[in-house]
């Protein structure tokens, strides 16, 4: 890992699996021997309400355990987005669902709208599995966790009725940041 | 904190563990052998680990109506010969003061674990806190001698929870884990394997039943207590009671039955009073500071410390009896002594009286529901 600490805090609403997303990174982190700290805060709703997780890796102790300046901000619904999106600091990339949230904003490079819930839809036939898009998309995209610890970390904390789901939602979403990848190569 | 780590791990050697899970689990290697408790945010995930686990291994659970009846089924538990332990926040353990108090003045072992969470009143249930410092200390009424523990990661946790069962029976004593929402609700990395705690147990009596007076000064300042049912026919009574147990209104019993609670505590701080003390040998400003704020001091001290600034940490794990001598070593050398904490000024005061006016004392404060920030604390180090 080139850098220390890592920042990444998913944003949205109660119901779509943030803290779950959460662990299962910082879990991999930690199969992958680095050290991590996963926090989740949430309203009082158990569905609905804003959720929000945050998960930092570092290859050091970790002493502030929450997000001081997110290296990646994932918004899940429109609230959040409104909420969050300001947040990003100076160095952070923003990835939203655009299949959720419709919002005119900038492309720009650090700006990357994917349809997570769409392509979960499209993958699995529900979105309930566009946490697990993100999470692929995300550890694709930084290669912060090994594939083999994100995948074991993905069986140990799914429930039964959707591992066969999250499984397949978490290559596409792998998936989908190769393809990004393959473009940003062929255009530089 | 101890879950630190600078080297390259070997794979399986960890664990991602959340800090209530590390408690309940830390309860059960201490011991434990009856919980009684009532739901509350953020303190749930340890009756919900329990409530499956303690059964298993021969322990009893139950889910009490109330918090007043938790902390009482929890006493009784112990006068009855089990480790016991209740867990709670803010609203809930206002509702145990008058118990903690009877526990105290019976001097019962039990360990109450408070998960703060933002205050006064219902406040913000999934917002820490460290609002409830000063009530650990005196939230009951009446004066009475108390040990409380703050962990600051969640390796600790676990570590501290043993230690507070075995602190509780050593003393006889209830003792209070005070920990916060930060640290109860976050995974983090642990280190495998788990601390190994040597576990304490309670000392029983060398005399035959007939001669046993269960608070018995001449014993010490901790006479053996036996639990109910082995033959030793006592009394126990929140009423102001002789060395029998048995209520008593002469001021010289009284007199010395006061002497001896508090000084088993009082007595004993450099054995009871943890402190840690990290980049302190040419600290010229230095941050006190307990429980997860202690995360946001070290993240300030070692910015700090990048910037050659000479910073360094003192962080109590316990907390109550407070360690003045520490402070006051400290207070004769440092520039500034800087006090980050989720409340509006709890330890401050501690700290400034403790300093006996020899340095400066500033409060880094917060109670909003959100963590004392690393940018705070370096704020408040700027001269």
């Amino acid at each position: 890992m080139k850098r220390r600490r890592w920042e990444v805090r998913l944003v949205g609403q109660g119901g779509q699996g943030l803290a779950l997303a959460g662990i299962i990174l910082a879990e991999a982190a930690v199969r992958d021997g680095k050290n991590a700290v996963m926090n989740h805060t949430y309203g009082a709703q158990k569905r609905g309400g804003p959720s929000q997780a945050d998960v930092v890796i570092s290859g050091e102790e970790i002493d502030y355990p929450k997000v001081l300046d997110a290296d990646l901000l994932v918004i899940f619904s429109e609230a959040a987005f409104d909420e969050y999106h300001h947040q990003l600091g100076s160095r952070g990339f923003l990835i939203f669902d655009n299949s959720q949230i419709k919002r005119a904003l900038t492309e720009c490079d650090r700006v990357i709208p994917i349809p997570f819930a769409d392509i979960s839809q499209q993958a699995t036939g529900s979105s309930l599995s566009a946490n697990m898009v993100a999470l692929g998309f995300v550890a694709e995209l930084t290669k912060l966790v090994s594939h083999r610890s994100l995948v074991r970390a993905v069986s140990k904390h799914s429930p039964k009725g959707s591992l066969q789901a999250n499984q397949t939602a978490l290559e596409k979403g792998i998936q989908r940041a190769q393809s990004i990848e393959d473009r940003h190569d062929r255009n530089h | 904190m101890s879950n630190s780590t600078t080297t390259a791990r070997r794979r399986g050697k960890a664990r991602l563990m959340q800090g209530n899970l590390a408690i309940a689990e830390g309860a059960i290697a201490g011991g434990l052998g009856f919980f009684a408790s009532y739901p509350i945010t953020p303190a749930n995930e340890i009756a919900t680990f329990l409530s499956r686990a303690l059964p298993k291994r021969g322990g009893v659970f139950i889910q009490m109506e109330d918090e007043i009846a938790s902390l009482s089924a929890v006493i009784g538990a112990s006068i009855g010969g089990l480790k016991a332990a209740t867990a709670t926040s803010g609203p809930g353990f206002s509702l145990m003061q008058e118990s903690i108090g009877y526990a105290a003045a019976v001097e019962i072992p039990c360990v109450i674990i408070d998960v703060q969470r933002a205050g006064p009143s219902t406040g913000m249930p999934g917002g820490p806190a460290q609002g409830d410092v000063m009530q650990s200390r005196w939230g009951t009424h009446g004066d009475h001698p108390i040990i409380v523990l703050c962990p600051s990661s969640v390796r600790e946790a676990y570590e501290l929870t043993i230690h507070a069962f075995n602190l509780s029976e050593q003393y006889r004593t209830p003792v209070i884990l005070l920990t916060d929402e930060v640290l109860a609700r976050m995974s983090e990395t642990v280190e495998m394997p788990l601390p190994q705690v040597k576990v304490i147990g309670r000392l029983h009596p060398e005399v035959p039943p007939e001669w046993y007076f269960p608070y018995d000064n001449a014993e010490g300042d901790v006479p053996p207590l036996v639990s109910f049912g082995h033959g030793y026919r006592y009394h126990i009574t929140g009423l102001f009671h002789d060395k029998s147990g048995f209520p008593t209104s002469r001021p010289d019993e009284i007199d010395a039955w006061q002497e001896r609670l508090f000084l088993k505590i009082d007595g004993n701080v450099e054995q009871i009073a943890r402190i840690e003390e990290e980049e302190m040998e040419d600290a010229e400003m230095v941050i006190v500071a307990y429980g997860s704020t202690a995360r946001s001091a070290r993240h300030a001290m070692r910015q700090a410390r990048k910037a050659n600034k000479r910073v360094g940490l003192v962080r109590l794990v316990t907390i109550w009896p407070f360690h003045d001598a520490a402070i006051e070593r400290v207070a004769r050398s440092a520039k500034r002594i800087v006090v980050p904490e989720m409340n509006r000024g709890q330890i401050l005061r501690e700290v400034e009286r403790a300093s006996r006016g020899k340095t400066d004392v500033v409060g880094v404060n917060r109670a909003d529901g959100e963590m004392v920030t690393p940018a705070q604390i370096m704020a408040a180090l700027e001269v």
